[in-house]
């Protein structure tokens, strides 16, 4: 039998940690056999598949001893959204093929045959992934691996966040490949009755990070079936674990749950509903659980964090973070922040309670915690809302309101003008009025170049630059005007001899090159900006693609941003001090973008960002699409420096 | 534990351009989130006074002290500005299209810093000089592009006040940031996350 993978005496020291993760881990999987993963958390399931994926030596983030071969494998991560990387489904399922460095017409048919591999093919392919629904980018990540036919497909808890029916989807997606391709599969998850008829071997993980055993599928699921429960795994056909029993009182409150497929805009809702209550009753008789959990730490210990000492140990002890209580409220995983965010939302027994996704990354034994408070909040009289795609939790609900699927509004940077001019023409022609501005020596000059650039901005007009502007959306311009009347006032002002004259020259100087400036500006499409800086000015392609990667979270980081806003005032935590606020907001903000970095970081990574070829010479990237450059970028371009030249004939 | 090492790594590895990517992107974010906080009653008062302005210079060349604090290679701060400078682009801005100039003025200073101690130290004291010296150019270019009528005595406040928020909101809220940032654990992949976690 031949082998495509292999791990001989595996460890894995993070940098900083007190132990490996990966102990002495060895094993071999033949070509196409599928292997389930299988350990408490914690176990290091994830840097197991990080390390057979490459990804790990790349990052540079741990030691790596021991021996790994393995055929070029495909890493499929929990989080689609973290995951995307382009601003369209095209460019995202391209990312690997430009990468791997095959021409653009290779990669476009790479691409349209994965889509429909994974069963897309009905998805136009310029849409941008964040409308999809949480099961289409799921398969639209599978795609972007699939693209490259790798040999080993490995899975990290890949429908965690799904629901039930987006799973079974991914699951036929991934069966399909497999049978398709022959290629192996290590997969990772929770909450495995999804995966575990197509497995036909387990290897199990232990507490410290060891291989306990390792056979086929029906022996070990006999053999663990205690020991897995034990762990808190969600054993495929036992029910849900046993609650306490609530006593209903006169006073019992309500639980509604807000279901619907992921991607349904459940968090919208939630978020609508309490800014209402918000504005009804104040802070105080609210408590929330947001999307983003890591935003409700306040303090250094879990314990502060969660309301100091008092009621909040109690509270920590029912949800199973006691021995927690002094630890850093950072350096919790992600389902034990919830599990905090949830105590510090529970401690001041308020009234209305939003809870997003409450039981989301929670074993079997957690899951049952979780859901026993949320019982109890119930009994003590809480009017409960919340969003969910857990069925065992649904179930317990009073009442079920269903969103229907719409394709999710996308606020998506570089798409608002319909402007055909490039990033690199209108960059071009803003400077150009910038070096020309500096001809500006009278005020005749300075008038007639501001009568020039007005037929220039209608021309940009005519291009249909400012289609869909209304009157409002002059407003961007008013920081502009504010500042040039600044500059004009201060220049008399602040000035030796108070001369209007040389003032008002400065100020139209200014206003000439950015009043067209900021109008310009506002149509860069920021990703035919790294197209461009990529292909025709050749700047090196992993800096200019990590760049282009980032400026795609800037709504996401808009969108956090407004959360925390948000869960501070909630949350009673909003200084009074504007400037320590602001300080706070920005460190918050920083570290959400972090986390996400990694999980960029490692989506990039692993689909070949900084990958090598057999000599160890990085790569050439190549680009599946063209870079922008037409008539129109002349055309600009030349009215720019005609509005600069006209300077010359009045000096 | 002993973090030095003698001969700094120059090479940019992924980890180093996808976090200081996202960290730029995620302070433009932060600045047009200010505009709710400090900005309105800032602008009020220096529309009519803007040598005073000067005094928030400073957080504009934030991005390019934390870039270069957290990466510690050649082109961090530049990296970091420029990525900063096009998220302003993209959400509405003052100045257009001229602030892809000014943020290559305002990390220059910093980068000649770090590149004048061989990429060797990161301490309190570089990154409030880097920040004076980046501010330091970019009052230079203000002279020229928004001031020039200016007295020299009021020419004389307005760099004084530039150069002063370079050092201390740039430079000292800069290095305070990736400090913070690293007790979190969030930056464990650097040395500068490791050096805040020893500590």
């Amino acid at each position: 039998m031949s082998h495509n993978l292999g791990v001989e005496n595996l460890t894995v020291l993070p940098h900083l940690a007190t132990g490996p993760v990966l102990r002495d881990i060895s094993f071999d999987v033949p070509q196409g056999q599928r292997v389930l993963l299988l350990g408490p958390s914690g176990a290091g399931k994830s840097t197991l598949l990080l390390a057979l994926s490459g990804v790990l030596a790349n990052l540079q983030t741990a030691e790596i001893t021991g021996r790994i071969s393995a055929e070029p494998a495909g890493l499929l991560l929990q989080n689609p959204l973290d995951a995307t990387v382009g601003y369209t489904v095209f460019r995202d399922v391209a990312f690997g093929a430009e990468s791997a460095g095959f021409p653009a017409l290779t990669i476009s048919e790479l691409v349209s045959k994965a889509m429909t591999d994974v069963g897309l093919d009905h998805i136009q392919s310029d849409r941008p992934p964040q409308s999809l629904s949480g099961g289409e980018l799921q398969r639209m990540c599978l795609a972007g691996l699939v693209a490259l036919s790798p040999k080993v497909l490995l899975l990290d808890e890949p429908t965690a966040m799904l629901d039930a029916e987006s799973a079974a989807q991914v699951r036929l997606a991934v069966e399909q490949y497999l049978l398709s391709s022959g290629a192996t599969a290590i997969i990772a998850e929770h909450r495995f009755d999804v995966w575990v008829d197509i497995a036909d071997r387990i290897i199990v993980l232990g507490t410290q990070g060891n291989i306990l055993d390792d056979g086929p599928t029906n022996r070990i699921l006999q053999g663990y079936h205690h020991q897995f429960l034990n762990w808190g795994l969600w054993v495929p056909g036992e029910s849900a674990p046993a609650l306490e029993s609530a006593i209903p009182t006169t006073h019992t409150g309500k639980i509604t749950a807000l279901i619907g497929p992921s991607g349904s805009g459940k968090t919208t809702v939630l978020n609508a509903k309490l800014q209402e209550l918000l504005a009804d009753h104040g802070p105080t008789d609210l408590g929330w659980l947001p999307q983003n959990a890591g935003f409700t730490i306040a303090g250094p210990s879990v314990l502060a964090s969660a309301g100091g000492i008092g009621k909040a140990e109690q509270l920590l002890a029912d949800l199973g973070l006691e021995k927690h209580s002094l630890q850093n409220p950072h350096d919790l995983s992600g389902g034990e922040k919830r599990r905090l965010a949830l105590a510090s939302a529970l401690i001041d027994e308020p009234k209305y309670l939003l809870l997003d996704e409450p039981t989301v990354g929670q074993d079997r034994r957690n899951w049952a915690l979780v859901v026993n408070q949320i019982l109890t909040a119930k009994t003590k009289g809480a009017q409960i809302l919340l969003a969910t795609h857990d069925a065992e939790l649904i179930e317990l609900c009073d009442e079920v309101q269903q969103l229907e699927t719409s394709p999710r509004h996308v606020n998506q940077v570089g798409t608002a003008g319909s402007l055909s001019v490039s990033p690199f023409g209108l960059l071009g022609a803003s400077m150009i009025l910038l070096a020309g501005s500096w001809l500006i020596n009278s005020l005749a000059a300075a008038l007639v170049s501001f009568a020039v650039m007005f037929w220039l901005v209608l021309l940009v007009a005519l291009f249909g630059g400012f289609k869909g502007w209304r009157p409002s959306s002059l407003k961007i311009l008013l920081p502009a005007v504010i500042g040039i009347a600044s500059i004009a006032v201060s220049n008399w002002w602040l000035s030796a001899n108070h001369q209007w004259e040389p003032a008002a020259i400065t100020a139209l100087r200014v206003g000439f090159f950015v009043l067209p400036g900021v109008l310009l500006a506002s149509q860069i499409n920021p990703a035919q900006l790294a197209d461009q800086a990529g292909q025709l000015a050749k700047l090196p392609a992993r800096p200019v693609v990590a760049a282009s990667v980032a400026l795609q979270k800037v709504f996401d980081f808009q969108a956090l941003w407004n959360q925390q806003v948000l869960v501070r005032k909630v949350r009673g935590l909003t200084k009074s001090n504007r400037l320590a606020e602001a300080g706070a907001l920005t460190l918050g903000l920083l570290i959400e973008a972090t986390r996400s970095a990694t999980q960029v970081a490692i989506a990039m990574e692993a689909r070949g960002f900084s990958a090598t070829d057999s000599n160890g010479k990085r790569i050439k990237r190549t680009w599946a699409v063209p870079a922008a450059w037409g008539s129109r970028d002349w055309l600009l371009l030349a009215g720019a420096v005609a509005s600069a030249a006209s300077i010359l004939l009045v000096r | 534990m002993n973090i030095k090492s003698n001969r700094p790594n120059l090479t940019w590895r992924g980890v180093d351009l996808i976090t200081s990517a996202v960290l730029a992107a995620a302070l433009g974010v932060a600045f047009w989130g200010y505009d709710s906080y400090i900005y309105p009653a800032v602008t009020a008062i220096t529309a009519f006074f803007p040598p005073l302005a000067e005094l928030q210079l400073g957080v504009w060349i934030l991005p390019a002290v934390v870039g270069a604090l957290l990466v510690r290679k050649p082109g961090a701060a530049l990296f970091a500005e420029l990525i900063a400078a096009n998220v302003e682009l993209l959400l509405g801005n003052t100045w257009g299209a001229t602030v892809l100039v000014s943020s290559s003025l305002q990390a220059l200073g910093i980068e000649l810093i770090v590149l004048f101690l061989a990429y060797r130290r990161f301490n309190i004291w570089v990154a409030m000089l880097g920040g004076a010296l980046s501010a330091l150019f970019e009052v230079i270019y203000e002279f020229y592009s928004w001031v020039p009528d200016y007295s020299p005595a009021f020419k004389l406040v307005y760099l004084i006040c530039g150069v002063i928020s370079g050092a201390v909101v740039a430079g000292l809220g800069g290095w305070a940031l990736v400090r913070a940032l690293g007790k979190t654990g969030a930056i464990n992949a650097f040395a500068a996350g490791r050096e805040a976690r020893v500590s």
